[in-house]
């Protein structure tokens, strides 16, 4: 049984591969309960992977994944997810009802969804702030907005944990600022993973940092804000870009072409043109 | 319309009518799933590999006496076996899908010609099979044709929600913990079911055409997966019992009126939904 206060999510030694790839190699962090946390690295560092491996959906090649002290797949069902892109018709005939009600199924038959499931669904879209939406066409919304449903999709299943694969990353800026104050609010009661390439973003919003690139390592975001960050990112090909107040993760290689370039995340030098 | 004056004199066409009905329900429902599944493909290469079955069946019969083999029977384990091999190439992947179903399409086809030219005798009923023939139902055509839309109908009322949830994406139902796999092939076998059916109707070569014209035109005209099912029923049965009258009197084939019918149904539908669009963009 879980207490109140053990790890949420605990990776212990793991090592995974596609094949003979080796995406992520000997992780190991806790997260605690009620932290919002950002995950942060370079692309093909293993963010996602890591988001798969604790849903279930793939198995490490070595250690162990536990969620709420179970396996990721007898945990799953207290588990939102919000992919990056959802693979779908863009002509699939669904409505945005629809879509969040399918987040209150579960193991349970039943040939039809209650009062409890549909209160659950319209309760889910007012907190994403899509009151009224229920009866639109999926295929006919922003995409801003299909990634507000998917959010109120995660959230209808009643979640403990909720993993959020670049959730901002096709919406504007007010829209995000409403998303990330959601999180903030929704980290008070479970806790939420969000992958993020906007630093300024995981600054202001999260209150730890897991930085994966391979290897991984959880940093409360006080240790992050003491400069800690270029050093925790543990990786040399890594670099941040400043557009005005925000500040990009990259990869190295767009430096050279970059006129905004601020620092490189390297283990020995760190440039400032 | 002398169709309708026959009607009520003739049992053959009053057995037709009743298929028509029967395979109107069938065609509309699963139709429906196919369409929005986009696995017209996988309906086509099961209907061509019945024509395995029904050929190693009549050779049996003919050549080695196994009566209880009939054709129909050839048919259905012939699509239920096709049903389950891709399904299991859905579950593990690796494979390329369209590379395995033109394969098993043109294997089922060339092993159905071998199996009729093996055969002694005139092969008149796989003429029928290739080109439909319902006029020529009996009763225990009509018995099976009821048991697979019971099934069918029961299938869809008791997992409808699952059933969309797989449709519209499998990993959304996996993290909810659904048997995907279970579902995948319940709609495999469910669709290669209906086209034995419909082949009844319209024939190895139009099954499909009839499987997915009402369904692609009721998707034309709804936003919503339950009424698409609903619309595709109701169009089924009007092309079907329509393409069934309207082949009566000139002595057309009825399975190729019915599709035809079912065709001027859908562009009539896609030209009324392009000038609906241009009126709406003009307003």
């Amino acid at each position: 049984m879980n207490n109140h206060n053990d790890p949420v999510i605990a990776f212990d030694g793991v090592c995974f591969a596609y094949g003979s790839n080796e995406v992520l190699h000997n992780v190991t962090f806790t997260v605690p309960p009620r932290s919002l946390v950002a995950v942060v690295g370079p692309n093909g560092g293993g963010k996602t992977t890591l988001l798969r491996l604790t849903l279930g959906l793939e198995l490490p090649r070595f250690g162990t994944v536990r969620v709420m002290g179970r396996s990721p797949k007898a945990a799953r069902l207290s588990i939102g997810y919000v992919p990056q892109a959802l693979a779908y018709d863009n002509r699939f005939p669904v409505s945005v009802e629809d879509v969040v009600l399918m987040g209150t199924l579960d193991r349970r038959w039943s040939a039809a969804y209650g009062r409890l499931e549909r209160n659950a669904a319209a309760d889910a879209l007012s907190r994403v702030g899509l009151d009224g939406f229920a009866p639109r066409n999926f295929s006919d919304l922003s995409g801003g907005e299909r990634q507000r449903v998917l959010i109120a999709q995660a959230l209808a299943g009643n979640p403990r944990v909720l993993l959020l694969d670049e959730p901002t990353a096709n919406v504007d800026p007010p829209t995000a600022e409403q998303l990330h104050e959601l999180f903030r609010q929704l980290a008070n009661s479970l806790t939420l993973l969000f992958v993020s390439h906007n630093l300024s973003v995981v600054t202001a919003n999260a209150t730890h940092v897991l930085c994966v690139s391979r290897t991984a390592s959880l940093h409360t975001i006080a240790e992050m804000a003491d400069g800690t960050f270029e050093t925790a990112y543990g990786s040399d090909r890594m670099a941040l870009l400043r557009h005005g107040a925000t500040c990009q993760v990259v990869d190295s290689s767009q430096v050279l072409t970059s006129p905004h370039a601020c620092c490189l995340a390297n283990h020995n030098s760190r440039e400032t043109p | 319309m002398q169709f309708f004056s026959d009607l009520p004199l003739y049992p053959f066409l009053q057995y037709a009518v009743v298929a028509s009905l029967m395979a109107a329900i069938a065609a509309g429902v699963v139709g429906t799933f196919v369409v929005v599944r986009r696995t017209t493909y996988t309906a086509a290469a099961v209907s061509h590999c019945v024509l395995a079955g029904l050929g190693l069946a009549r050779l049996l019969q003919r050549r080695f006496d196994i009566n209880w083999f009939t054709p129909m029977t050839g048919a259905l384990l012939t699509a239920i076996a096709v049903a389950l091999i891709l399904s299991r190439m859905s579950e593990r992947g690796g494979q390329r899908r369209d590379a395995v179903l033109s394969v098993l399409w043109s294997v089922g086809m060339a092993l159905g010609i071998t199996f009729m030219a093996l055969t002694p005798g005139y092969q008149e009923d796989l003429g029928a099979y290739l080109l439909g023939s319902i006029l020529l139902v009996g009763t225990p055509d009509l018995i099976l044709m009821a048991l697979l839309n019971i099934l069918v109908l029961t299938t869809v009322i008791l997992f409808y929600n699952r059933l969309l949830c797989v449709a519209f994406n499998e990993e959304v139902a996996r993290l909810r913990g659904l048997r995907v796999g279970f579902y995948e092939t319940a709609l495999q076998l469910l669709t290669a079911l209906t086209v034995v059916l419909l082949v009844q109707v319209a024939g190895i070569v139009l099954a499909v055409a009839l499987l997915t014209l009402p369904a692609a035109t009721a998707s034309l005209l709804t936003r919503r997966l339950n009424t698409m099912i609903w619309l595709a029923v109701a169009l089924a049965l009007i092309v079907s019992v329509g393409g069934l009258a309207l082949s009566y009197g000139p002595e057309l084939p009825p399975g190729a009126t019915i599709v035809e019918l079912a065709a001027v149904l859908y562009i009539t539908a896609l030209a009324a939904v392009k000038v609906k669009r241009r009126v709406r963009g003009a307003s």
